[in-house]
């Protein structure tokens, strides 16, 4: 009996090694969820890329929910997000661009042949306010709640599918729960 | 020989650039350590080489061309000057990038099976290994005791 239950032993690592793999295998091992997540933004205060004497802060979104989207001239990623943010900004999502280690004029020029979906957009030249905002990648996108709180970070480009199925159910649910 | 470390990275970098382009490596961030007095120049190297930069995960801010690795370098030779401690530093890379932003982890809760794990992985198979032993050998006995 004792010995049966021994043999069954091998069987039963096989099982765990493959629960183990089943779940904690394909996700993206670059993923790093952000510990900003349900916490206050970060404060910060930076010039606006058109208009360098405005400052875009934490008072800009205030009372809204918002998108802040971290995008650069020089991020491929980011011109096959350009016409999904356009789309979620014509669904009425207020949209902000955060300019990551960028020059103004290149970033001009990327707007403008790009689309501009953007309400107003932070210039972040040297890159310290985006780090401070635990940036690892661009494109990313941080939903911003009613109190100013990152209610959600996406890393990597928000596709069609994305938008859709999550991102425009989000600030949906984040609106009505603000109210 | 540092110099042929650097050569060596960069060449690294320019070959790995295409494929990283897309996730924000460019080949134009600032490796230089800028301006620090002395005393403050040895923390700041080694803080640089113990936090690990968050787009090229294998290489640590120090040596990374990222332009992300660029500007937290700027932060930490920032705090470094405003008279931050090494802790402090730490700790707020890990407030914004998780403790996946240290190699070596702090021992807290979350991450002693990561620093225990292997020693309890050793103990069990010695108690394996010590069970098998023994009951070998007890019917090593029992079989000569069996055959006179």
């Amino acid at each position: 009996m004792r010995r049966w239950l021994w043999g069954l032993l091998p069987l039963a690592v096989v099982v765990a090694l493959i629960v183990v793999f089943a779940t904690r295998f394909g996700h993206d091992p670059r993923y790093i969820p952000s510990p900003l997540v349900h916490k206050p933004a970060p404060q910060f205060s930076l010039p606006e890329l058109y208009r360098p004497e405005q400052q875009i802060d934490n008072g800009t979104f205030r009372g809204r929910v918002v998108l802040f989207n971290v995008f650069a001239s020089w991020c491929v990623a980011c011109t096959d997000e350009a016409p999904v943010l356009d789309y979620m900004r014509h669904q009425g999502v207020p949209i902000y661009g955060l300019d990551f280690t960028d020059t103004r004029d290149a970033a001009k020029a990327w707007l403008q042949h790009w689309g501009d979906p953007y309400e107003a957009v932070a210039f972040d030249h040297d890159g310290e306010e985006g780090a401070n905002w635990g940036i690892w990648g661009v494109p990313e996108t941080y939903v911003i709640d009613r109190q100013g709180r990152i209610a959600h970070k996406y890393t990597g480009v928000i596709t069609r599918k994305i938008a859709d199925d999550d991102v425009l159910p989000l600030v949906k649910r984040l609106r009505e729960a603000g109210q | 020989m540092i110099r042929r470390a650097c050569l060596l990275l960069l060449a690294l970098a320019v070959a790995t650039s295409a494929a990283a382009a897309s996730a924000g490596t460019a080949g134009n961030a600032e490796s230089g350590p800028g301006v620090l007095p002395p005393r403050l120049e040895a923390r700041y190297q080694a803080l640089t080489s113990e936090l690990r930069c968050p787009v090229c995960q294998n290489e640590p801010i120090a040596t990374s061309q990222a332009q992300i690795a660029g500007a937290l370098r700027e932060i930490v030779r920032k705090k470094l000057l405003a008279g931050e401690t090494d802790r402090q530093i730490k700790q707020y890379m890990i407030s914004r990038y998780g403790l996946f932003a240290v190699y070596k982890p702090p021992l807290e809760r979350g991450t002693f099976l990561l620093w225990f794990g292997p020693f309890i992985l050793l103990i069990i198979g010695i108690a394996v290994a010590a069970l098998a032993i023994r009951r070998r050998r007890r019917s090593l006995i029992d079989s000569e005791a069996g055959n006179p």
